[in-house]
């Protein structure tokens, strides 16, 4: 089919070309038909011009797409971030040259935030854990957690925490720690407190002493201090202190919490706090409502209050550092001081106060758990038995070679109380039963880096029920387990395979997954 | 509620732990036991018309100034210089402490005691001629209480106003 259009006749040239004789003739006949032509956009062209050329005006108009540009720039490649290193580099240079502190302290929220992750996966690690337990125990109230962890969209191990009725978080206290003065505090309802102000200066004291014995003060900060039955938990900023007064066992991850806290009120308050030089604290009030979510736990109180006043226990903890004066110039007396002056070199211990008392040298201080025996050190010095009475106080010592084995010890706990569940007949392991694998793996390579165990970790399968079936059903989920942690790169003589039949129990479900479970069992660390 | 800390030095046994007892507590003790690191006390007294807290930092006398902590005495808005009349070294000690603080904090107000005033008989004479003027001190006793009233009323004024 064809369509038939009509034919267009090609225009005479002399007509197209019409206007060609109106030419420009002189300047102003140019503008007037510019202006004819352009019209306002004329004018815009000359202001534009004029912005272009006038630096002021430049600047601003630059100015407002400058972000922009930047952003194109970078996405686009590296040039720009090339060309800005240097500059960045020198200004840096700079300004650490005059003064490390601001820089320092300018970026320790952030850096704070950067170590938290990296360092202290570790505690990452604990909080996940402690997720599993409340996952593994269908507990009403770990549906709880579960429910407020969803609804306020933190994690469960954080809610568990918050209601934990182990422990209570009863005092926090915000300290300056060079004039030792409390800027702000906060506590738990009807937890009372005698007098946090001198706590704060004694803290600040204790603090200072430790460092002062133990050199280096950075890496030797006091951490914890046992004080009766409560444990003052304390992390340390650049420009403050935070101290929380906590009763009951709590969870390594609550230094987590304070630390956080501790680093939002450095980013909130920073230069307040960096100019605080002693007076007046209110500045520092709106830091309550911080300190006020570090305030976990939920336990209750002891039914008889403490019969001492903390900060008077504090003093008893060696700030004082009275020596009897009399006698204390005798030769033995003091040769005998010598040498009980020397367990401050033992890692973990720290003596404060030494008195000559009933004939005997009453020396009193701190002790880690992990340390070594201060009385059968001072016995091999050549002290006699009798002629000393040691009246040491628990505390947790910063020193590396205890934090390796208090981490150990964590490792060692957490393994002990671990359950892997199996299925009904079933010696499968499970998705979550591989995490757990995983995790134990880790931690035995941790704790076994230095030495293989002397005695080898029993694996105890469990079945339901007795009889030669249950048996080689509990036998076959060790071996599963073991075979798993062998894939894992765990050596397999590090493992000894064991199995524990129970009585079948009964129709309660809980029980009955609990007897289907692999445990472990290791050794004390010598 | 405004806050200072202040700091007692001088050399072991001018009287420091005493002067703080007595102002704090009311109390004097013959005994002397030597103060070993820091002992903190507070009270809260009224300066100027305004409520100040002192936290007093009781510092362990050293016979050498070389060895005063300077760690518990950063962070002080004031201190307390203190002699006993009856020992001239115990002021010389004291003006080579007061000369290093001032050497490696800065310079930083100061109330100078001279301490034990009960025994004013038994002074040593040239001693307190010389510093009582120049440290423009007081004349304190812990054990009658004469003076310790004022040097740390003296001390909240001068803490005061080292604050911004
Ligand atoms: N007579 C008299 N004795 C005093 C006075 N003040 C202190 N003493 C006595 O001097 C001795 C030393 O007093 P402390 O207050 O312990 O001295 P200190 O300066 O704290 O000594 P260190 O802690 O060792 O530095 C004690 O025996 C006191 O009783 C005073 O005003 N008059
Ligand atoms: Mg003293």
């Amino acid at each position: 089919m064809s369509v038939v259009s009509p034919l267009r006749q090609p225009m005479p040239p002399d007509e197209n070309m019409s206007g060609s004789t109106v030419g420009p003739t002189s300047e102003a006949d140019f503008e007037t038909l510019r202006n004819l032509l352009l019209g306002e956009e004329w004018v815009d062209l000359n202001v534009l011009r004029k912005r272009l050329r006038d630096p002021e005006l430049h600047a601003h108009d630059l100015s407002l797409v400058l972000a922009k540009a930047i952003v194109r720039a970078s996405q686009r490649d590296t040039k720009l971030r090339s060309a800005l290193l240097p500059v960045v580099e020198d200004a840096i240079r700079i300004s650490v040259q005059r003064d490390p502190k601001v820089l320092a302290n300018l970026i320790y929220p952030a850096i704070g935030g950067a170590l938290l992750k990296s360092v202290a996966s570790l505690l990452e690690e604990k909080l996940e854990a402690l997720n599993m337990v409340v996952e593994q125990s269908f507990t009403l109230r770990g549906l709880q957690w579960r429910v407020e962890a969803w609804r306020t969209g933190k994690t469960v191990g954080e809610i568990a925490m918050l209601r934990s009725l182990l422990f209570r978080v009863e005092h926090v206290l915000l300290i300056d720690p060079r004039t030792g003065l409390l800027l702000a505090r906060r506590s738990a309802p009807g937890a009372k407190i005698q007098d946090p102000d001198m706590m704060s200066g004694m803290l600040t004291a204790i603090r200072d002493f430790v460092a002062d014995s133990f050199g280096e003060p950075q890496n030797q900060d006091l951490q914890t201090v046992q004080v009766g039955e409560f444990r003052l938990w304390i992390e340390h900023g650049p420009l403050a202190m935070l101290v929380g007064v906590v009763r009951g066992p709590a969870p390594v991850e609550l230094r987590k919490v304070f630390r956080q806290a501790l680093q939002e009120i450095h980013a909130q308050f920073g230069t307040a706090l960096a100019e605080y030089r002693g007076g007046d604290v209110s500045s520092f009030v709106a830091a309550e409502s911080t300190l006020e979510r570090c305030l976990m736990g939920t336990a209750p109180a002891t039914a008889t209050p403490p019969k001492y006043r903390l900060w008077l226990a504090l003093a008893g903890l060696g700030l004082a550092f009275l020596f009897g004066y009399w006698g204390f110039r005798e030769g033995q007396h003091r040769r005998s001081m010598e040498i009980a002056q020397q367990l401050n070199q033992e890692p973990g211990i720290v003596v404060t106060q030494m008195e000559r008392r009933d004939g005997k040298l009453q020396i009193s201080g701190f002790r880690d758990p992990l340390a070594s025996d201060p009385s059968a050190i001072l016995r091999a010095r050549g002290l006699p038995e009798n002629s000393f009475q040691l009246s040491l106080r628990e505390f947790e010592s910063g020193e590396p070679s205890l934090i390796a084995r208090r981490q150990r010890a964590a490792h060692r706990e957490w393994l002990a109380n671990l359950s892997i569940l199996f299925e009904e007949n079933s010696t499968a392991i499970s998705p979550l039963a591989v995490t757990q694998l995983e995790e134990v793996a880790k931690r035995l390579k941790t704790i076994f880096k230095d030495r293989p165990p002397a005695q080898p970790v029993i694996v105890y399968g469990s079945a339901n029920g007795t009889g030669a079936t249950n048996r080689s059903l509990a036998e076959a989920r060790a071996v599963a387990i073991v075979n798993l942690l062998a894939d894992l790169g765990v050596p397999r003589q590090w493992f000894q395979v064991s199995f524990r039949l129970s009585e079948p129990s009964g129709d309660n479900p809980t029980q009955r997954r609990l007897a289907r479970r692999v445990y472990f069992k290791l050794e004390e660390e010598p | 509620m405004t806050y200072a800390k202040v700091c007692l030095i001088g050399a072991p046994g001018v009287g420091k732990t005493s002067l703080v007892k007595r102002f704090v507590d009311q109390i004097f003790d013959e005994r002397y036991l030597t103060t070993v690191g820091v002992k903190v006390d507070k009270k809260t007294l009224r300066v100027e018309a305004r409520d100040l807290t002192l936290m007093i930092w009781d510092l362990a006398g050293e016979d050498d100034s070389e060895s005063i902590p300077l760690k518990y005495v950063r962070g002080a808005a004031a201190y307390i210089l203190v002699a006993d009349g009856c020992r001239p070294q115990t002021f010389e000690k004291a003006e080579q402490m007061r000369q290093r603080i001032d050497h490696e904090i800065g310079p930083l107000p100061f109330v100078g005691a001279v301490n034990k005033s009960d025994l004013a008989e038994s002074w040593d004479q040239p001693a307190v001629r010389r510093y009582l003027p120049q440290w423009g001190a007081l004349c304190t006793s812990a054990k009658t209480g004469a003076g310790v009233e004022k040097l740390f009323q003296e001390i909240a004024r001068r803490a005061l106003s080292a604050l911004p």
